[in-house]
Formats: structure tokens, sequence, C-alpha cells
């Protein structure tokens, strides 16, 4: 097959439409693309444009080289590697934009085109929100009017706009059928993952100060509905990491964690708490629980201490359902608890001398535990989002000089005292509390809930919760962090202009997020589980002949539908619909047996019936009659409606003399 | 072997094509004579599809997979849009005006919208240039001319035609090959391969020459249409005495005849030829002349008239 050469006057219009197009599939991306690329789109638009508009010449095997090698250099200089996510769909949509060098033949029109909707997809794995699909069906109108574009003599922006409206809209119902009944089988092969850094929240690692940073976002973390009435505030925490390993400034998760039992502990049935989790989009490594949990999802696994994790980090939107039991304490592996005493590299003599004054006096863990409380309970610490940024010892800085932190300060001191005096102890992260959106009764947890608090080991009972930051300011868990930081400056809703502070913009808030939530439930998560389930409530069995109909019904009836009106040729304007049915009175009886002959008038046609077929000529003679009535009447007038009317329903003779013989009883002849 | 498939192919496909519709001078497209394939941009249209679905399926992203599904409908839907724009229309044969063989044949078609628009219609001859054209629905009605290529002198009757469009996206090709009831002469090729030659001379036959008046003028008369104009008196034009035409009176002797037979030596095709390039070159200085075929003759005369009666009787000899 031979490529056609483009021709290139003929086809300027076309030309403005692909450049077109490449514009709008790149510029929504840039949030994820480098911002350079629009300054290549740009230069090689110029370039096309000059070629096509003032024949310049296209550039030489060698330029294309430099340039397709230093626009490599620079996807990794953006991204530091040319294998995430971000920097292949950076690499595929600089493959769009410079295959305009190179754009002489049809073909290669089409290929820009082709792997233009392609972009537009990839643009949908960094962004579902229902802002993104908006805008990926704008990108999708345009690249189909720049497709039309090869298709017209004119390619005017209206009557494209129309064919693509019309389009979608008629192909809109077997859209939906696939959709829903299309099985959702699990991925094929390991595609690379995003890299998350564009998004906030929580992450695997704490330092001091982190969690302060994370509370000034006001992206929303993920929503829950409780199958049952809500747990009261101070029980909502949502375990989401275990940070155990202390290297003297930072903690980590533990490898040794990783090698431990698998086996979930059991879920006490009574009082047990049912509820779904929906997260936002992002890269998940971890799910977030109340303790103690039980997550059913099949690619999900038990981690020891009381952690969900996902087979694989998950991209975009991840939902899951957790069955709870609040009251019971958590038990691990005992050969790890003792590692839960590490100290690192971190020198803080001061805390160290109160610990081990502490271990001195108390010989149970219990009273220690119950010790350090107490000092957090009498030291004036200040709760704050702004703590001043602490030295080498950062500990003793924090505890005896500056005593303002946030709750990963009062967390990760108490937790270095308690180890120090003895007393196995563990960092927990996660989110702490949430907002109730009582318009459709879910609970919204945002990142300003960030939390993180404490667990100690006590022998006997198992792994207990101690949050000193509940001792140092109650209200951030008994009204949420929201009430608690609104004073505060640096927190995201205390500008005195922010929304937050009207209820009605509350109550709006609400209830745009309950749309968000309602797309993410039935749109984002239509998963097998919610396929069967749906299927089942609406088909009653789900087996192939259903299937098969459904699809006939649902899919083939709107198409017979649209095939009908679209290929219907209009009405001729202006028809004369008496001369239509007098003519079709003609034809009736031509089947008769005695046609109108060419060129003979109505009047000539009635006398050679009446001579020769009488049978038919009482009902020609009255067609004849209405059909010169109505030629004549104004078209508007009653009278010419009706005689119209009977002209239409006595076109065939047979049924017209049926009926007159019933009405009177009486043969014409 | 595969062009021999292809052949044979092509061959089934024409003859059932004959059967459905068969040759006539009006037609009108309908889903008996419209066919639908994907164009080769439709297969990377589909290849497309299938890079979405298994980029939704890895992702599990259900926006993608709508995505998906919506481009894959718009495809099904496509199919009626492509469809539609051939639907309905209305072809009619034209004229063709004669030919010399060798030359590109020009039939007229008569496209009838029939009250749509109809947009990029490509019609031509299979393998031969395509001309584009749009109609409106206003206008309603377009006149093409399209070419086909002659190679033997005769009654041409080029196979069938073709319609095709990709309107509107362009992932479709829908196509119908009417066979329309064309008619073109196409006259014998001119080549002088000897000099004419007055059949009256017996051999040393030579053109008559004007200035040496072989023919004896004798008078005027009106002129009528298809007269040649060099006989035109344009000095009483000049004043005002309306078109005259100077009458000269042949002598049988003086009379000019291709003859047939003045050709021997040369084989039918080539024989027709020489007779084809003498007509022209009598019509063109204005001669009276005459043509003997084997069976036929055709009296002398000259002007359009003539020179058309002439070769037609070449073409189809």
């Amino acid at each position: 097959m031979t490529a056609a050469k483009i021709n290139f006057v003929a086809q300027r219009q076309a030309f403005i439409w692909l450049l077109l197009a490449q514009l709008m599939t790149l510029a929504p991306q840039l949030g994820v693309l480098p911002v350079w690329i629009l300054a290549v789109w740009a230069f090689v638009a110029l370039w096309y444009w000059r070629i096509v508009s003032a024949g310049w010449f296209f550039p030489a095997h060698w330029i294309k080289a430099c340039i397709a090698l230093s626009i490599l250099g620079g996807v990794y200089f953006s991204f530091s590697s040319l294998f995430s996510l971000e920097a292949m769909v950076t690499i595929l949509v600089l493959a769009v934009v410079l295959k305009l060098l190179e754009l002489k033949t049809a073909r290669d029109h089409w290929l820009i085109l082709m792997l233009s909707y392609f972009i537009v997809a990839c643009g949908l794995l960094f962004s579902q929100q229902i802002g993104a699909l908006i805008m990926a069906l704008l990108q999708i109108a345009v690249l189909l009017m720049a497709q039309q574009a090869l298709q017209r003599r004119r390619a005017e922006t209206l009557p494209m706009l129309r064919v693509v409206a019309v389009m979608a809209l008629q192909s809109l119902p077997l859209m939906l059928i696939l959709f829903v009944l299309f099985p959702r089988i699990g991925p094929l092969w390991t595609m690379p993952l995003s890299d998350s850094k564009a998004t906030t929240g929580m992450s695997d690692s704490l330092e001091f100060g982190d969690i302060a940073k994370l509370s000034q976002s006001g992206a929303l973390a993920f929503r829950v509905r409780f199958n049952r009435a809500m747990p009261a505030a101070h029980d909502l925490y949502w375990r989401g990491l275990v940070l155990d390993n202390f290297d003297g400034r930072r903690w980590t998760r533990s490898s040794w964690s990783l090698w431990s039992s698998k086996m979930p502990p059991p879920v006490l049935a009574e009082p047990q708490l049912n509820y779904t989790v929906t997260l936002e989009p992002g890269s998940h490594k971890w799910l977030y629980t109340l303790p103690q949990a039980l997550v059913s999802r099949d690619d999900v696994y038990y981690s020891n201490q009381h952690l969900w994790l996902p087979a694989r980090p998950v991209m975009g939107r991840l939902q899951y359902t957790v069955s709870s039991n609040l009251g019971h304490a958590l038990v691990d592996n005992k050969a790890l608890n003792r590692k839960n005493l590490s100290l690192g590299r971190a020198i803080n003599p001061r805390a160290e001398a109160l610990a081990a004054q502490w271990q001195a006096q108390w010989p149970d863990a219990q009273d220690r535990v119950a010790a350090a409380i107490r000092y957090f309970e009498k030291t004036p610490f200040i709760y704050t989002l702004t703590p001043p940024l602490l030295g080498e010892s950062n500990v003793d800085e924090f505890l005896f000089d500056s005593r303002q932190g946030f709750c990963e300060h009062f967390a990760g001191s108490f937790v270095y005292l308690m180890r120090a005096a003895g007393v196995p102890a563990r960092i927990v992260v996660g989110y702490q509390g949430g907002e109730f959106n009582d318009q459709d009764g879910y609970l919204l947890v945002n990142q300003s809930d960030a939390h993180a608090w404490a667990e100690v080991y006590i022998e006997g009972q198992g792994w207990l919760r101690v949050d000193p930051t509940a001792t140092v300011a109650p209200n951030r868990i008994r009204l949420g962090a929201e009430a608690m930081l609104r004073d505060q400056e640096g927190y995201w809703g205390a500008s005195p202009l922010s929304l937050r502070n009207y209820e009605w913009a509350t109550r709006l808030r609400y209830f745009v997020d309950n749309i968000n939530y309602a797309w993410a439930r039935w749109i984002l998560n239509y998963d097998s589980g919610t396929q069967n389930d749906f299927l089942l409530r609406v088909l009653g069995d789900i087996n192939p002949q259903r299937l098969m109909l459904v699809i006939m019904l649902a899919g083939g009836i709107p198409l017979c539908l649209v095939a009908f009106f679209s290929l219907r040729l209009p009405k001729r304007a202006g028809e004369d619909l008496a001369a239509r049915y007098y003519l079709a009175s003609c034809a009736a009886l031509a089947r008769k047996g005695v046609p109108r002959r060419a060129g003979e008038t109505p009047d000539d046609y009635l006398r050679r019936i009446e001579t020769g077929h009488a049978c038919w000529a009482a009902w020609l003679r009255k067609q004849t009659h209405l059909f010169s009535l109505c030629s004549y009447l104004p078209e508007d007038s009653a009278s010419y409606q009706e005689n119209l009317t009977s002209l239409k329903r006595a076109r065939r003779p047979q049924k017209w003399l049926e009926r007159s013989n019933n009405a009177t009883g009486y043969t014409s002849k | 072997m595969k062009n021999r498939i292809r052949a044979l192919f092509r061959r089934r496909f024409n003859s059932w094509l004959d059967k459905r519709s068969p040759r006539c001078s009006e037609i009108t497209l309908n889903q008996r004579r419209i066919f639908i394939i994907p164009s080769s941009a439709g297969l990377g249209f589909a290849i497309m599809l299938l890079g979405l679905l298994l980029l939704a399926i890895n992702y599990q992203n259900n926006l993608i997979f709508a995505l998906c599904f919506w481009l894959f409908s718009i495809f099904l839907v496509a199919i009626l849009h492509t469809y539609a724009n051939l639907s309905g229309l209305l072809l009619r044969a034209g004229a063709a005006e004669p030919v010399f063989a060798g030359e590109l044949a020009s039939f007229h078609l008569h496209l009838e919208a029939g009250r749509r628009d109809r947009h990029r219609l490509n019609v031509g001859f299979p393998n031969q240039q395509m001309e584009v054209c749009d109609i409106d629905a206003e206008m309603g009605a377009a006149n093409v001319i399209i070419k086909y290529p002659t190679q033997k002198r005769g009654a041409l009757r080029p196979g069938r035609m073709e319609v095709t469009s990709r309107y509107p996206l362009g992932i479709l090709r829908c196509w119908s090959a009417p066979s329309l009831d064309w008619h073109c002469l196409v006259y014998p090729r001119p080549r002088c391969l000897r000099p004419l030659l007055n059949s009256a001379d017996s051999g040393e036959g030579h053109i008559p020459d004007r200035s040496k008046d072989s023919d004896e003028f004798s008078g005027f008369n009106r002129y009528q249409a298809g007269q040649s104009p060099r006989r035109i008196f344009w000095k009483a034009y000049a004043k005002g005495q309306g078109l005259l035409v100077k009458q000269y009176e042949q002598s049988q002797a003086n009379e000019l005849i291709l003859d047939w037979d003045s050709l021997e030596g040369l084989s039918v095709e080539e024989r027709l030829s020489t007779l084809c390039a003498w007509a022209l070159d009598c019509d063109k200085q204005g001669l009276a002349y005459g043509l003997k075929l084997p069976k036929l003759s055709v009296a002398s005369g000259s002007g359009s008239g003539q020179l058309s009666k002439v070769l037609r009787e070449l073409a189809v000899f």
C-alpha cells in the first residue's frame, strides 16, 4: 500500500484543526507534564506552519535525532526516570508533537490523531474527578472535529460540532450497556505506576513537623460509610502504619515486621462494626482501618501489627469493606516486642534521665506509662501547628525547652521516653476523627485530620493505645482538628475569608461532596463485585442467555431507532399531500389491473374507468372529486383538512367498498 | 498466485454485483447497492480502541473503560452516518462526447442529493482519477465529469463506476459500484500513414488546390448551422447582409473520396487510422469529401455534420 502524499494547500484547514487538537490534548495535562512541553509544541507548530504556508523544508534526519535526544534528556531531567508513568506519558506526548516535523502523508496525520486519543485516556490515569472527565470529553470532541475536518470541504466549527454532538448522543445507550456489562477482570500485567509526589498524603516515615505540614492541606483523604451508628469521636483512630524503627531522628517501618505471621487475628463477632472506606485517588500502599479489623478483599493482605496492605500499590481510588471490633486489645508476635525498645543513635540525656527515674521508681510497666501521661498533663505544653525548629537533641529540646509541638512531637517524645524507661512502644500514624456529612450520613476524613499517636506494650494485655496529644489538647480529639485548629495561624481554614466560616458554604461543600462520593462509589469503583450485585438485582440471574438478551434489547433497539431516524430522507418541503394520496389511489387501482396511462388527466382516467370498469367508478369518482377540491382549497382551511383525511382514508378501493357495504348494506355499482 | 486469486475473487464479485445491480441509466443508491468496510484509518482506530481497553483493564480505570466504549459506540454509529451520506443519492448517466482512441473520454454524471447534504463524494472509475464533489441540500444537484481512458476505437461502454465516501470520521469507507448505461463513441486514433490521394485520379491523386479554383463557384447560399465557417463570405457579413456561404459546384471528377481500397498493404486498424487522419485534414481545409469502405460508403459533403458521420462509420467499422 502506498501512502498518499498530502496536498498541503487543499488540506490547510485540516492542519489548523490538527494543531488545535494537539494543543487541546496537551494543555489540560500540564499539571502532570512538564511546562516546557508547551514551548516545544509552540516551536514545532510554528515550524510546521511555515512548512505548510511558506514552503519551508522538513528538518533533516540529524536535526530530528538531535531534537529527540535533547527531549529525552529533558524528560529525564524533569522526572529523574524514563520509566515512571508520568515520564512515559510525557514521552508519548512529545512523540506526537514531534511527529509534525515529518507529517508528509495522510497516514502520519491519522497516526497523530489516534495517539492523541490515547493521550487523552492516559490523562484519566492521573485524575478521575468529574471535572477531569468533562475535560476529557471536550478533548475528544475536538479530536473528533479534527478528524472530520479531513472529510469536509470547509471545516466549519458549528456543523462539525453538531455532528459530534449527534453521534455522541446516539452512541450513549450502547456505551452505557457496554460499561455495565463488560466483565471487569484483573490486570493482565503490571504497569508502571505514578510516583505519588504530586499528591498529598501520609508518607511511610515520620519526622517532627511532617504531620503539621500535612495538616495544612485542605484535601480529602477518605470517606467512610458506617452500616450502623458511628462510634464516638474519641474512638475514631484510623490506623495507617506502625513506625517502630527509630534511627535517632526519623521513624520508619521496620523491615523485620514484614517477615512475621500473616494470619489475621480473629475479629470477635460482638460488638462488631461494619463500614466501607473509599480512599481518594493516589498511590495507595496501605489501608486505614479502626483497630482491630478484618478487610474482605482479595488483593489486600494482612501484615502483622494489625495492618492491612494491598498486594501491590493501588492507583486511583480504593474502596474496601471492613469489620472491626473496637474494644479488643491488639496482640502481636511476642518476639517482636523487644525490638521496640531501641533508641537509635539519638542523644537526649535529659529525657533519658527522666525515663531512668521512672524505671527506678515504678517496677510495673503500667505505672511507668501512667507516670508519663501524668508528666504530659502537668507540663505546660502548647499544641501548635507552627512549632519552632529543633536541633540535634530534638526530644530534649521539645520536652524541656520549647514545649511547643504538634501531635508527632508528643507521640514521638512519649514513645522515646517509654522506650528509655524500658517499656516497648511504637508510633502509629493515620488519621483521627473526621467530619460528619449529615446530608448523606457519611464521614469525611481530611488530610488535616492526620494524626500520630503511641502504642505501648503491656505484658498480659497486648498493645494499648496512648495518645499524649489527647492529654495536652483534649479538644483535638473531642471536637476534631478543625475546631481545635481553626484559630491557629497556618491552618488552611483559618483565613478570615475562608468559606469554612459560613454555614451555607458548609452546606454547599457537603452537597458537592455528596456528588463526588456518589461518583466515586458508583462510577469509579464499579468493579466485578458491584457489577455482580447490580446485575443480580436487575436481571435476577446472570446467565449468557439473559446477558445476550439485554445486549440485544438495550443495545440493539437504540441503534435501530438511530438508524431509522438518521437514514430516512427528510421530507420534501411543500409536498402536495393531496397529489400523494391521489397517486396512491391510482397505484391501488393499477394493482387491480387498470393503471392510469402516462399523460392521462384525472378526468380522462375517471371516464375510462366509468366505461370499462364500473365497479371502481363510484370510488374513483369520489377520490377524484376530493383531489380536485383539495387542490383548490386553501391549505389552512378546515374543509381542506377534512377532505384530505377522507381522501387519505379511502385510498384503497377494496377497503372502501367493504366499509361502505358495512355502513349502508348497499353495494355500490 | 496472489494475483490470480485476487482476479478470481474480483470476477466472482463482479458477477454477483451484476445480478444485484444491473446496468441502467439512472440509479438511486440504497442498501442493496451500498457497501461499508472500515478504511485503513478505521483499522488504526480499532487498534487504538484495543489499546484503550488494555489500559483500562490494567489500571482498572472505569473512566477509560467508559471512554473506550464510547468511542467504540461512535464507531458503530458512524456506520450509519457514513451510509447516510450515500444513501438516497441519485446518479444519472449524462452524455459523453466522442473522443479519439488514446484520449480520455469524458462522461457527464448528474448527481441529485435528495434533500440531504452530501460531503466529499469521490466519483470516478476504478483505478482512475477520482473527482471530489460536495452537494448542498439547497443546491440539490451537481454535474461532474469523470474521465475514462480509451484504447480501442468503437463504442465504449465503461464498466462500473465507483462512488465512495468516508464522511464523517474517515474511519469507514462506504462505496457503491453502480453500472450506468453510458455510451461513448471512440474514433480511431488519427495516424496519417499514407498521403491523401484523390481516387478519381487513379493513383496520382492530389489535394485539390483552392487557389487554382478547381471547383466551380456557383453562387451564394444562406449559411446553415453545420457548414464550414471557411466558406462564409465575410465581406457580405461586414456589409450587413447576413451570413452567406460560397457555393462551389464540384464536378464529379473532382469529388474527393477517402477510399479504403487505396490503402493496400496496411492492416485494418492502420487503414482506419489513416482514413481518420484524412477526414480530419479535409475538414480542416474545408473540403467536401466522401468515404468509401468495403461495404458502405458515405456521400460527399462537408462541415462538422459530415465529419462526425464519417468518423462514426470509421469508429464502428
